[in-house]
């Protein structure tokens, strides 16, 4: 409860200082909800923010060039760090638990969010991600740059389609 | 002295034998540990993903489309939008396949990339539909529901297709790594016979010199 009540706190300052930020769940006022995140409390999750793309866009931007194994070439992927998102949320350790429109889902650690790490893409190619492109949202870890991050570990992360992310404590 | 200096010149020419087939065999186990490490380095950083569960997902992906144009139940607008949505995730699976470079191997099979046209073409041809107005694409759920049936026997024989080859590329792998490890360790043998074998040459030459060294004392006292 702490938790959620300095997260909505710094929304409501956020946003009255004009700049966009998630909004509580529910409360969505930038267009349809791309991203809700869960928070899990015992055996039930509580919902602790919806993000429509206007709001995720207003994220600090990362941008990643790699190859990817799903893709033909170098893609530049545009989108939000992880940890960058996790900071906005206050969110700085336990496990994710990512949720894909086609019903898959895998665990993600919290210290996978580093800077300089996984996205959550929304653009490819400066293109809008659609749902038959593997959009809207597909977290993108930078392949290229380590070997550390190609593992079929990594690609399994790398959930294409994301609509929900549930944080475990 | 005379009759020992065949056996010296016999000795060295058997050393220096001994020293070429070092330098080969050392040549040998250096490329060869070099591919071991090399394939292993591949093994290790992986650039497969886990394609069954792709292949397999394609078909549960028809399926769930094939239930949503079953369904019954629901406003038109709520069984059209969990059609579209259903269609585009089928549509984004075909897509990985026909994009991704992992899957380029399991086209070159006969008969699989025919199958992946069909898929293709299926989804060609109800794009527009999927695209158009609710209404329409509503009264159209029968003709595409009959579509999807027959299409399944192709993507059944589609993921059949290219999970054998899947299967059948790792085997090689694994195939060639054990195979190449093999030829390490014998060649590390080799290496080591020739060691031993060298270290039993020397250790003659000494004894042939000490012996020589004693004769030519005797020969002195002699004299």
């Amino acid at each position: 409860m702490i938790r959620r009540s300095f997260v909505s706190s710094v929304l409501v300052v956020l946003a009255a200082t004009g700049l966009m930020r998630p909004a509580l769940a529910g409360e969505t006022a930038g267009g349809d909800v791309v991203l809700a995140v869960h928070t899990a409390q015992g055996n039930e999750t509580q919902p602790l923010a919806d993000f429509a793309m206007d709001q995720l866009q207003a994220l600090p931007v990362s941008v990643i060039r790699t190859e990817t194994i799903w893709t033909d070439g170098v893609q530049e992927f545009t989108g939000v760090a992880l940890s960058d998102l996790l900071t906005s949320l206050d969110i700085r350790d336990g496990m994710l638990e990512a949720v894909a429109v086609n019903d898959y889902l895998i665990d993600i650690p919290v210290s996978d969010a580093v800077p300089g790490g996984p996205i959550i893409a929304y653009l490819r190619n400066g293109q809008p991600m659609s749902l038959r492109d593997k959009g809207p949202l597909w977290v993108i870890y930078p392949y290229d740059s380590s070997a550390d991050y190609q593992r079929e570990e990594i690609f399994a992360r790398s959930i294409w389609q994301l609509t929900d992310i549930i944080h475990y404590p | 002295m005379q009759r020992k200096l065949p056996s010296t010149r016999r000795q060295a020419a058997i050393a220096a034998a001994l020293v070429l087939m070092l330098i080969a065999a050392g040549v040998q186990t250096y490329s060869l540990t070099r591919n071991v490490l090399t394939q292993l380095e591949r093994l290790s950083v992986t650039n497969t993903d886990n394609v069954q569960w792709n292949l397999i997902q394609s078909e549960v992906e028809l399926m769930q489309l094939q239930l949503a144009l079953a369904a019954r139940t629901g406003s038109e607008e709520a069984r059209s939008a969990l059609v579209r949505q259903r269609f585009d995730i089928f549509y984004s699976r075909v897509g990985t396949f026909r994009e991704s470079p992992l899957y380029t191997d399991l086209f070159r099979v006969a008969g699989s990339s025919e199958h992946l046209m069909q898929m293709t073409e299926f989804l060609n041809r109800w794009v527009a539909v999927i695209d158009g107005p609710a209404d329409a694409l509503l009264q159209r759920f029968p003709d595409m529901e009959r579509e999807v049936a027959r299409l399944h026997g192709d993507v059944r024989a589609f993921v059949l297709l290219a999970m054998r080859t899947h299967v059948e590329k790792s085997d090689q792998r694994r195939d060639q790594l054990a195979s190449t490890l093999k030829d390490l360790v014998i060649s590390a043998l080799g290496l080591m016979a020739i060691l031993i074998a060298g270290v039993i040459l020397l250790w003659r030459m000494y004894r042939r010199l000490r012996e020589m060294s004693r004769e030519g004392e005797e020969i002195r006292g002699r004299l």
